[in-house]
Formats: structure tokens, C-alpha cells, sequence
């Protein structure tokens, strides 16, 4: 009888804690993941919080979260699996009675763009990993990387000018709006500039000196495509993530000089598929932040071609300075821009590649190649995140 | 089960332990049975030598081609052999036995490890175990075995099973590649603490009865106890009532018989100061003796907390990858407590308002009420005058134009000290009442 009650005490208490714990195990029990920030910047280290709280009196011997992500947000080395675009973490969790456990995660945003956890798996068991269940919890946290922001005048080569400078507009009337202070009134100053508190201030007259303002809106525009002719996915990524790299700097140089901008691109962004990037001129720190989340989020997928696109809104292009990101040149694009050239438009290529169509006349535009020291200014990890080499 | 290279020097050493502790139970029957001796040390040599040279063998030979593998069996076949004859040199019967069983240990208990599935190995060992466990419960002639074979049963299943449950552990976490973390590292070392603790309830489930026993009978030693005490402070109380022919045991207590001697007396309080005194003793030294078990089995608790890691708060930082800050605490306690808190405040409000002895009182109170309920819809500033809150409720539209003759009536009251008339006050209740958020 002794040896029965002994069979039947173990494997009654097999049965009693693996029924136990795969009917209460997932009972107040509370999971919440989230990313320290909504936004970063490509290089920043920042955190992925998670949060797992076992309000209940029975202890969880171990408890399995598996996170998909992103492989470009680089965290967990020794609990992740890297395959392909996704990463697969697995966490480890030992809880206590009522044990709330904060993790914090250290993480490295290698690439830009827009990454969400959708949802994480819990897995759980009972003492002898005998008897597993698990349950989906719906997450649903979004981190926006940034581009970041490279060295301009390093990466590019300026042209030379060996023509002399350029012929810029300067308007004969000044701006009445515009008033940078007072002055003393000469001859040829009409009557209505005089500034009659000043003139009885200093007892001699005195005008109002106002300002010559000029027009310094700014197109930037991005072409998608890696070469011409390209079907849809772009071929060399990792010269448009410079691209994207580029133009986000020309977006921060505008912005530290509160010059008003457009970005106009040929392909769209991952939430907005059908839509075309062209947005509103503006300046301020709304707008800039508007066109870092687009660049965040643009798709590396043209949907239209660049020539067409820009042939198609030729008449849109209304600013004094257009700047084009691309990386290639044809004779096409050339012809298109002349057009521009014609209106006064002052236009910058910044050259990715010096890949351009043999015999290209440049019509005047001002073309900045790529430097061939690209080591130098760029960091390894930069490097190997573009173009997958140390 | 295959050789696993990667299996580690623990791992290997408790395989050895399983495999000689489900073989020597087996072992010593049969040597008992055939032989009728008590043979103990020199089968557990045996085993350990069959056991550990098995395993060597298996393990170099894991790699080696047939041939070789065989010759090098055969070798430490002999060795074994050598030994064996040379510990047990007791008769051609008992070499012939020893070289039987030591095949059997051989083949079965190692290659049972070693080629089998580890579930497999387990069954058979359990399958063994139970079957000498029996023999040595129910045969009067191996009774004497009991007690050894139920710690080597139990043994045998607490490493089976951890072993079980941290391969089922490895399996879980090192789904995709995913190679052994500190954090799992950990896991898998609190789960065999729990594995043993598991064990130990399953022992004090089966000795239930025993345990249940023993304390019957320490709780009656310790009643005895202080039922002797009392029996002998009676006696000692009436001792001297007592005659001298009586025995002692009898401690029925004599009823004092009226004009008692002086000697009588005089020990009567003697005893009562003695007893007196016993009392103050056991008055001074119990709080003593209860403090001393409260520390005590405080200090046990706390060893096992230290056992388990168990600790309200602390930091720790996994590989530089990440840190976990662990508390111990109940969520939503407290959040349950003041959220019941408010709910009986709302419900409490028309309570509060009855208790209100004026209709100054009542318009004051009701005002408060109202502001209390557009502070959560509005910035109300503690500089705000009553008619710029009026303002800024009718702007962001949260308020009727009632709300100008309530914000009238109670600067009237408040500061005009108006006593306000009772359909006044009841018309500045309906607009609380019917407009105020629903809860």
C-alpha cells in the first residue's frame, strides 16, 4: 500500500501544480512593453522598457516573452535571433508572489525608420516544462528613428566656379515692411519715411531705414531611385539611405536658418502608400519635424519615375532654389532642369554616384560630387549599416 | 539518446548518479537473494567502477570507428571484470554473478543512457526502483533494505525530473538558436530549487501520517508536562496536609481542616510565595521565551528567502544587455482604496448636504460641489474671482447661463451676506444635482 500511496502522492502533485499552472498562470498577470521615447535619432541608444507584474499569490517559475522587431534596432545580442529584416528576442522572466519586474532594455537605433511592436507572445508552464501555454498581448508601440545628419562639405566635392560667382536677384525697392532702425534723412528720402518721434527726440530729421528682402524658398527634392530605369524596390539601398541621410541635413540647415522648404520626392511613405511626397512650403520647428518623419518613413520603392515626375510638375516649381538629391544624371533630367534654369532657378545636384550619361550638358546647374573618401567621413558603423562591409 | 558534446561535467556526473542509483537497489536484491549476503561496500565499488568506466568509455568512443570502439570496450569490459573478481574473489558462482550483472549493468544501465531516449532511461529506472522498493517493503527477508531504497527512489526522481525539466527548460528558451543567457542561466537554477522543494512536499505528503503522529505526541509530552506541573505545584501547596504514609502520586488535594496550626500556616504562605514567585518567573521569562521563537523562526524564514533570492527590491544587470529593478508589491490596493473612497464621497454628497444647518451653509457648499466638478474641465486658478470662473466656464461651454445666477447668488451670500431663500437654495441644488458628471 505504502509504494501506491507513494506512485499516487507523485503523480497526484505532477497532475495538481501542472493543472494549477496552466489554469492560473496567466491570471493577474499584467505585461506592458514600450520604447523610452517616440522619436531617436539613427546612432541613439535608448530604451526598451518592459514591464511584467504577477498580482497573485502563485509564483511564476519562468515566463517566456518572445518580441518580434526589427533587426536595425539593435538590442539583446545573446537572447535575439537576426534573420533577414526582423529580430526575434526572447525574454526570460523568474516571478515571485505579487514580483513586478522592470526590464530595461538597452537599445541601439541603427537605421532610420518607423518601427512597431505590434504584439508580444507570453509563454508560460508549469515546474517541469511539461505542460506549456501561451497567449498573443496586443502592444502596438511605435519608435520613429530619424535620419541622422552627415557632414555636407565633406561628403561633397563643390563645384568650380571658374566663371565667377553667380548672378543673384536683388530687388530695387526695399521692403516697407521690413525696418531695421532710423537714420538721418538726405535729400532724395521721401517725406513719408520720416520718423517724426525720432525727430523730436534727436531735433534734427530723421527717416525710417527699412530693408531689401528676396524670395529664399527652397525645393528639396529626393529621387527614390537608386538607378535609371529601375522597376520598383530600389536596387543599391544604402545609397539612398545616404540620400535620405543628405537631404535630412539640407532639411536641418534650412531650419537653422529659418528658410522656408518643400520636399518633393518620387516615391511615398509606409503608412501612405498611393500618396506622392510634395509638401506644403514652410519653415518652423513643426515643419521641419513634419519632414523628418517623412524621410523616417519613406518607403524605398519609387512610384514614379524621376524625370516624369518633375517633367509633370515643372510649373509647380515655383522657388528661387531648387536642390535635387540623386544618384545619377541623364541628359533627360538636364533638359527638364534647363527649363528651370531659364526662370533664374538657381539648382544644386547633390551626386550620390558619379554616375552620369556620357556627353551631359549641365546647362549651367552646379553639380557637387560625391567624395571618394566616404571612410573618412563617415563612422564603421555607418558604413557597415549602409553598405553591409566594415 | 545520443552523446551530446556539449553536455556539461554536471550534467554527466548526475547521468552517473541516476544510472548507479536505479542499478544498486537491483543489484543488492539479486546479491542478497542468491548469495544471503550483505554485501553493501563491495556492490557499491562494483557499480561505481562499472558505472564510471562505462562512461569513459562511451564518451572517447563516441567518435571513434567500430573497430576501434569495440577493442576499447572490450578493455575496460575487463578491467571491470579484474576488479570485481579481485574485490569479490568468493567462488566460481559468485565471479559467474558478477560477470552476469556487470554485462547487465553495462549494457542496459549505460547504453540505456547513452543511445536511449532520456525519458526512456528514466521510465526503466523508475520501473527498477519501484520493483525493489516492493520487494523490500513487502519481503520479510529484505526489510531491512526499506528505508535505503526509499531515499534512493526519491533521490532517483528529484534528479530525474530536474534533469527532465531543465532539458524541457533549454528546449523552451533555446528555441531559434537562441544560446543560454544569464537570465536563463538563472531560471533553470531557481527551478531546481523549486524542483526540490517540490520533492520535499511530496515526502511530507507521504509521511503525513507519521508527521501528523509525531506531533500528537510532542503536543501530549508538553500537555503531560504542564499537567505534571500543576499536579506538582498542588502538591507542593498542600504538602504539608498531606500524611506521610500516602504516596506521593497521589496528589488528590486534602480538604484544610478548620483552625489549622500555626506551622500549618506559616508553610501555607511559604508555598504561596513560592508559587507566587514561580508565577512571576514564568510571568518574566515567557515574553522571553516567545520572543526568542519569534526570532528564531524569523531567522528561518529569512534563510530561505535568502535560499530562494528573495529579496522586496532589487537591481540586476544581465550581461550589460539590459537590468531588471524587482519589487514586491500589490498593485491597485490602494488605487481600489481611494478609488472606493471617492465613490462614497460622490455618493455621500446629498448626505452632506442634509447636514448642512443654513441655507447660507447649504449655497456654500453646493458652490464648492460645482467648482469641484469644472476643475476637472477647466483651469481654475486659486486667484480666479467667482465671475472670471463663470467666464471660463461659459466660454468652453461646459456651463449653461444658469451658472451666472448660481455664481450671483453666491457672491450675494458670501460676500453681501444675504441669507438666501429656500427655493433659491433648492434651484441651485437641481442645477447641481441634474448637470453634474455622471458617475
Amino acid at each position: 500500500m505504502e509504494i501506491l500511496a507513494l506512485i499516487i502522492i507523485v503523480l497526484l502533485s505532477f497532475w495538481l501544480q501542472s493543472f494549477i499552472f496552466e489554469k492560473y498562470a496567466f491570471t493577474k498577470l499584467y505585461y506592458t512593453c514600450e520604447f523610452s521615447t517616440e522619436t531617436a535619432v539613427e546612432g541613439d541608444n535608448i530604451l526598451f522598457i518592459e514591464q511584467v507584474h504577477n498580482n497573485k499569490l502563485l509564483p511564476l517559475q519562468w515566463l517566456k516573452v518572445e518580441i518580434y522587431s526589427s533587426r536595425w534596432l539593435d538590442f539583446a545580442q545573446t537572447h535575439s535571433v537576426v534573420s533577414q529584416e526582423s529580430r526575434f528576442v526572447t525574454s526570460g522572466y523568474f516571478l515571485r508572489s505579487y514580483q513586478k519586474t522592470t526590464r530595461h532594455w538597452n537599445v541601439l537605433c541603427l537605421k532610420r525608420g518607423v518601427y512597431t511592436v505590434k504584439s508580444v507572445s507570453l509563454v508560460a508552464g508549469d515546474l517541469f516544462g511539461h505542460s506549456v501555454k501561451s497567449i498573443p498581448v496586443p502592444i502596438n508601440k511605435t519608435l520613429i528613428v530619424f535620419p541622422k545628419c552627415v557632414n555636407l562639405d565633406a561628403l561633397f566635392i563643390a563645384p568650380n566656379h571658374s566663371t565667377g560667382d553667380n548672378i543673384v536677384k536683388h530687388w530695387l525697392i526695399e521692403d516697407p515692411f521690413i525696418l531695421s532702425g532710423i537714420r538721418e534723412y538726405h535729400l532724395w528720402d521721401p517725406m513719408n519715411k520720416i520718423h517724426w518721434p525720432s525727430v523730436a527726440k534727436y531735433g534734427e530729421l530723421m527717416v525710417r531705414n527699412n530693408e531689401y528682402t528676396n524670395e529664399r524658398h527652397t525645393d528639396i527634392i529626393l529621387n527614390i531611385q537608386s538607378t535609371p530605369g529601375e522597376y520598383k524596390d530600389v536596387v543599391n539601398k544604402g545609397i539612398i539611405e545616404l540620400g535620405i541621410k543628405v537631404t535630412a541635413t539640407l532639411f536641418k540647415k534650412a531650419a537653422e536658418t529659418n528658410m522656408p522648404v518643400r520636399f518633393i520626392c518620387n516615391g511615398s511613405t509606409v503608412d501612405n502608400e498611393e500618396q506622392l511626397i510634395w509638401t506644403n512650403m514652410s519653415t518652423g520647428s513643426m515643419h521641419t519635424h513634419l519632414l523628418f518623419t517623412l524621410l523616417a518613413k519613406l518607403k524605398l520603392q519609387k512610384k514614379i519615375e524621376f524625370e516624369d515626375y518633375i517633367e509633370s510638375n515643372i510649373s509647380r516649381l515655383d522657388s528661387k532654389k531648387i536642390i535635387i538629391v540623386t544618384t545619377y544624371l541623364t541628359n533627360r533630367l538636364c533638359r527638364i532642369l534647363s527649363v528651370l534654369k531659364a526662370k533664374n532657378t538657381s539648382i544644386e545636384i547633390l551626386l550620390l554616384s558619379n554616375y552620369t550619361e556620357p556627353d551631359i550638358r549641365l546647362n549651367g546647374i552646379n553639380v557637387h560630387f560625391l567624395t571618394t573618401n566616404m571612410e573618412n567621413v563617415l563612422s564603421k558603423r555607418e558604413m557597415k549599416t549602409l553598405f553591409g562591409a566594415d | 539518446m545520443k552523446i551530446n558534446k556539449n553536455k556539461t561535467n554536471v550534467t554527466t556526473l548526475v547521468y552517473f548518479i541516476l544510472t548507479f542509483l536505479f542499478l544498486y537497489p537491483v543489484t543488492i536484491i539479486l546479491t542478497s537473494y542468491f548469495f544471503g549476503e550483505n554485501k553493501f561496500i563491495p556492490n557499491a565499488v562494483m557499480i561505481i567502477n562499472t558505472v564510471s568506466l562505462g562512461y569513459i568509455a562511451g564518451y572517447i568512443s563516441c567518435n571513434w570507428n567500430l573497430l576501434k570502439k569495440i577493442a576499447f570496450l572490450c578493455l575496460i569490459f575487463a578491467i571491470v571484470l579484474l576488479i570485481s573478481i579481485y574485490i569479490n574473489n568468493t567462488g566460481l558462482g559468485y565471479l559467474l554473478y558478477q560477470i552476469f550483472s556487470v554485462s547487465i549493468f553495462y549494457v542496459l544501465g549505460i547504453r540505456l543512457f547513452f543511445t536511449e531516449p532520456f525519458s526512456t532511461a528514466i521510465r526503466t529506472g523508475i520501473v527498477l526502483l519501484l520493483i525493489a522498493l516492493s520487494i523490500s517493503y513487502y519481503s520479510k527477508d529484505f526489510l531491512y533494505l526499506k528505508n535505503t531504497f526509499f531515499i534512493f527512489t526519491n533521490l532517483y526522481l528529484f534528479l530525474a525530473v530536474a534533469m527532465k525539466s531543465q532539458e524541457n527548460l533549454k528546449d523552451i528558451f533555446q528555441q531559434r538558436g537562441i544560446q543560454a543567457s544569464e537570465i536563463q542561466r538563472k531560471i533553470q537554477k531557481n527551478n531546481v530549487k523549486l524542483i526540490g522543494f517540490f520533492f520535499l512536499c511530496v515526502i511530507l505528503l507521504f509521511n503525513m501520517k507519521k508527521i501528523v503522529m509525531a506531533l500528537l505526541n510532542i503536543t501530549k509530552f508538553v500537555l503531560s508536562k504542564i499537567l505534571w506541573l500543576i499536579a506538582m505545584i498542588i502538591q507542593l501547596l498542600y504538602k504539608e496536609q498531606q500524611t506521610t504514609d500516602e504516596p506521593v502520586q497521589n496528589v488528590k488535594p486534602f480538604m484544610p481542616e478548620p483552625g489549622p496550626s500555626k506551622e500549618s500556616i506559616l508553610s501555607t504562605i511559604a508555598n504561596i510565595i513560592i508559587c507566587l514567585l514561580l508565577l512571576y518567573a514564568a510571568y518574566r521569562l515567557l515574553p522571553l521565551i516567545i520572543r526568542k521563537i519569534k526570532e528564531t523562526v524569523i531567522s528561518i524564514i529569512e534563510k530561505l528567502k535568502l535560499f530562494f533570492h528573495y529579496k522586496t527590491k532589487e537591481n540586476i544587470r544581465n550581461n550589460n544587455e539590459c537590468i531588471d529593478y524587482i519589487e514586491i508589491k500589490k498593485l491597485s490596493e490602494s488605487t481600489l482604496k481611494k478609488q472606493k473612497n471617492k465613490a462614497l464621497k460622490k455618493i455621500n454628497k446629498r448626505k452632506l448636504l442634509k447636514q448642512a444647518k443654513n441655507p447660507v451653509e447649504k449655497v456654500r457648499f453646493l458652490y464648492a460641489v460645482i467648482l469641484e466638478e469644472l476643475s476637472k474641465k477647466i483651469i481654475i486658478k486659486e486667484s480666479d474671482t467667482t465671475g472670471e470662473i463663470c467666464n471660463k466656464s461659459l466660454e468652453a461651454q461646459i456651463v449653461s447661463q444658469d451658472f451666472k445666477d448660481i455664481t450671483h447668488l453666491y457672491d450675494s451670500v458670501r460676500y453681501g451676506e444675504k441669507i438666501p431663500k429656500n427655493n433659491e437654495v433648492s434651484v441651485m441644488e437641481n442645477y447641481y444635482f441634474k448637470n453634474r458628471h455622471p458617475e
